[in-house]
């Protein structure tokens, strides 16, 4: 069971494929960030050749820069986000509004506090909150729980600006870095909460992600036994967060991989790793395509009642009828409901037997009657499953007229996909998702337009502990 | 009346029509039924008069019979009623006017309903030589009748008119092309504008006559007189699967006028006798008849045009009410 769920895992990941940007340097980058069209990361990359500063241990700190997709996976060159943020000191990871009107980021909290050119040993980092007004970043302000004595960071909102999950190390925690969520109460950063040793370790977790999805991903060194830094996810359910699951290939590797973030589809995204030897950023890309706007799936439904269409008011039911519905079912009833087994062309038979005078009336009156499926793509699946067990999918009972179907696409609703007619699947979490499954067209002549088709339903995930 | 013309042009021409008996096959109708005057209507004759029309097409150019089954007034065919004492005439006319005079096409033996030319006519009493044997009128050259445009042929009338008694006299017609047997005469058809007949006596039996739905009928009203209760008169035609009807009592009219279907319009209606079970009754006699909207009999054609007219069912569907 385990060999079977491990295999299955990997599938299902595998439609990602990872690939280092071409806009990393010799120096890290790290932390992206959506931004307009493009990413907002951290880099120690040198931009002042006169000054560069360094921490204690004499490594060149990090500044906001910015970088636009020019058409998908190719990048401008990254520029400096920002003069106005920036300092000779600390910027580090960021999360910015849906609107990109208001950042926020990580910031060492005194930038006063240095030796020559060397960040104070004793200087923390907090969160920085600017708004873009008139062109420029500005009213710079401080998240209301930075503290002196204490590193806060690595924040990201919520795609709903309610939520603002973040790190830090301030004393009550678990260890290291801990990742506590605050809420947005009447325009105010409520009190930050911990989420709690589920996800919190002794060890650093760092780099939170919600998703719009309700996941939330993050990096952990805590959770890992190789003591790397992997990414996680997972979610909360009734207020309880659920045991983190590691991501898989190509996310994780066995260096230092973290700051996963993803668009909306999930079927984009970006996350830093050290497995080229430094920080770099990668996108990660779905191979499988997305299928938007797809219809729910309607039941194939083969029940039918069968009447006589001419009898009209004035009739008086002094007749019997008889019914041959073609398929072996004889019913005597003024109308036949019955339900066929399967789809195909039944020969409808009906005699109406004249109840004074005993006669057939009408001697086998017929209708070629066909039984089609919905047109549409179809996913065979149990409505409900448990968390962790293994299900089957199968697509083969598609039904779309004039369409020879060359692939079949899957999108389980949890992040992950896979392709073919048939499939196997777990989920980590209970809950509702959202089965997707997508068809392409067999294209008989070269110059055939691209015809797709897609479908979903939903599936429900119940915990077989509760 | 152009389309109506043409399709019992069409009907006749390629339906290959035979007329034969009156009653036909497919009525099912034992006897014709007349009585003497003198009788009681409550015997079921409501004026002691038949008239029925025969039409032989107009390319039909051999000499035609008109044939009388039991044409007397005696034996076990004919209802007694004390004694034997009725005489019974019948009239073959033909010529101008034997069809087409308004009195001719109407219900009762009034005004110049013997309108045409007589070209025979018979009285019989009680004469047992002619019990349940035929008597036949012609030859008739098919000219001698009224020619009749619409129906692209010739008419001949001929009435069976109770002179005196009170017996019900029961009979069939014939149009042959022989004198001495029945030959059928190929697309020739009979008809009436009022059918007064004999009911088998056996309760099994249905009867049926067919009033042809020209397409100015919208609406018709059906009058029958002396059903005596026997059952159930019911219609059924392509767009009816069985209407049943209000049925007379003894001695007495009872009407029933109800709309007609569009897909009736050019056929038939097949007016059903279907007959109690118990407790059976026997000797019934009826008289029908069928006007449309303006007032005008529908004829009852023998050979029903268009065919006996069948119940054109249909199988529909639709999705079962969810539960």
């Amino acid at each position: 069971m385990l060999i079977v769920l491990s295999c299955f895992q990997l599938s299902s990941q595998i439609h990602f494929d990872a690939k280092r940007l071409s806009f990393n340097s010799s120096a890290k980058e790290l932390a992206p960030a959506f931004y307009r069209n493009g990413i907002v990361f951290c880099s120690d990359m040198k931009y002042d050749f006169l000054m560069s500063y360094t921490d204690l241990d004499n490594n060149p700190l990090t500044n906001l820069y910015q970088v636009d997709q020019k058409k998908p996976g190719k990048f401008d060159n990254p520029r400096l986000m920002s003069k106005e943020l920036t300092t000779y000191l600390f910027e580090g990871p960021s999360t910015l509004s849906r609107d990109g009107k208001t950042i926020y980021f990580t910031r060492s909290i005194d930038v006063s506090r240095s030796i020559r050119n060397r960040q104070r040993e004793d200087t923390t980092f907090g969160i920085f909150i600017a708004t873009w007004t008139g062109g420029e970043w500005a009213n710079l302000t401080q998240f209301r729980f930075n503290g002196p004595d204490y590193n806060t960071g690595y924040p990201s909102l919520s795609s709903d600006g309610t939520l603002l999950f973040f790190c830090s190390d301030a004393p009550g925690g678990f260890g290291g870095l801990d990742i506590y969520v605050s809420r947005l109460e009447n325009g105010r950063w409520g009190p930050p909460v911990n989420l709690g040793n589920v996800i919190n370790t002794p060890e650093n977790e760092v780099f939170p992600f919600l998703h719009s999805s309700g996941r939330l991903y993050f990096a952990s060194r805590g959770l890992t036994q190789r003591g790397d830094l992997d990414i996680y996810y997972t979610v909360s359910i009734d207020g309880e967060w659920q045991k983190p699951v590691a991501m898989t290939a190509p996310f994780n590797s066995f260096r230092d991989d973290y700051g996963l973030i993803l668009n909306a589809a999930s079927d984009t995204g970006y996350f830093v790793s050290d497995r080229s030897g430094s920080a770099d950023i990668y996108s990660a890309y779905s191979v499988i395509p997305t299928f938007t706007n797809c219809p729910d799936q309607q039941e194939n439904d083969y029940c039918f009642v069968f009447y006589e269409s001419h009898n009209n008011e004035v009739d008086t039911a002094v007749y019997a009828y008889e019914w041959d519905l073609g398929d072996g079912t004889k019913i005597r009833a003024l109308e036949a409901e019955h339900c066929f087994a399967k789809p195909g062309t039944y020969l409808v038979q009906l005699n109406i037997v004249d109840k004074l005078t005993r006669e057939v009336l009408l001697s086998q009156t017929s209708h070629s009657f066909t039984v089609k499926k919905i047109e549409q793509a179809y996913i065979q699946v149990p409505d409900e499953v448990a968390v962790g067990d293994v299900f089957k999918l199968d697509g083969k009972e598609t039904y779309l007229k004039d369409f020879t179907i060359d692939s079949y696409f899957w999108d389980y609703g949890d992040g992950y996909r896979a392709s073919g007619p048939e499939t196997s699947h777990t989920y980590d979490f209970p809950g509702t998702y959202n089965l997707t499954l997508g068809v392409t067209h067999k294209k008989t002549v070269e110059d055939e337009p691209d015809r797709r088709g897609c479908v979903k339903r939903k599936i429900v995930i119940v915990d077989p502990q509760k | 009346m152009k389309y109506f013309i043409l399709f019992l042009s069409v009907v006749w021409n390629f339906a290959g029509l035979h007329a034969q008996p009156v009653p036909a096959g497919d009525e099912n109708i034992p006897y014709l039924m007349t009585f003497g005057a003198k009788a009681g209507t409550s015997w079921g004759d409501d004026d002691f008069s038949q008239t029925f029309f025969f039409l032989v097409p107009k390319g039909f150019s051999q000499p035609v019979y008109i044939r009388i089954y039991d044409p007397d007034i005696s034996g076990t065919t004919d209802e007694l009623d004390g004694v034997f004492d009725t005489k019974m005439t019948y009239l073959v006319y033909g010529g101008k006017e034997c069809y087409s005079h308004k009195d001719a096409q109407e219900t009762s033996p009034t005004g110049n309903y013997k309108s045409g030319n007589l070209l025979a006519s018979k009285t019989f009493g009680n004469q047992p030589d002619f019990d349940n044997k035929w008597y036949t009128f012609g030859p008739f050259n098919p000219s001698e009748g009224e020619y009749v445009q619409k129906f692209d042929g010739y008419v001949f009338k001929v009435l069976c008119d109770g002179i005196s008694g009170d017996d019900g006299n029961l009979y069939r017609y014939y149009l042959s092309t022989k004198m001495d047997e029945n030959r059928a005469v190929e697309g020739a058809n009979a008809f009436a504008y009022e059918y007064s007949f004999r009911m088998y006596d056996n309760p099994a039996e249905v009867s049926h006559i067919y009033p042809f739905v020209d397409d100015r009928t919208i609406s018709v009203k059906l009058s029958n007189f002396d059903w005596d209760s026997d059952g159930l008169i019911r219609i059924v035609s392509v767009a009816r699967q069985g209407q049943l009807i209000p049925v007379s009592g003894e001695d007495n009219w009872i009407e029933k006028e109800f709309s007609t279907f569009d897909e009736e319009k050019n056929t038939s209606l097949d007016i059903q006798f279907i007959k109690q079970k118990t407790p059976p009754v026997r000797n019934n006699n009826v008289v029908v008849n069928v006007r449309n909207q303006y007032g005008e009999l529908l004829p009852f054609y023998v050979i029903p045009i268009g065919g006996v007219p069948k119940y054109k069912a249909g199988i529909a569907y639709k999705k079962p009410i969810a539960k």
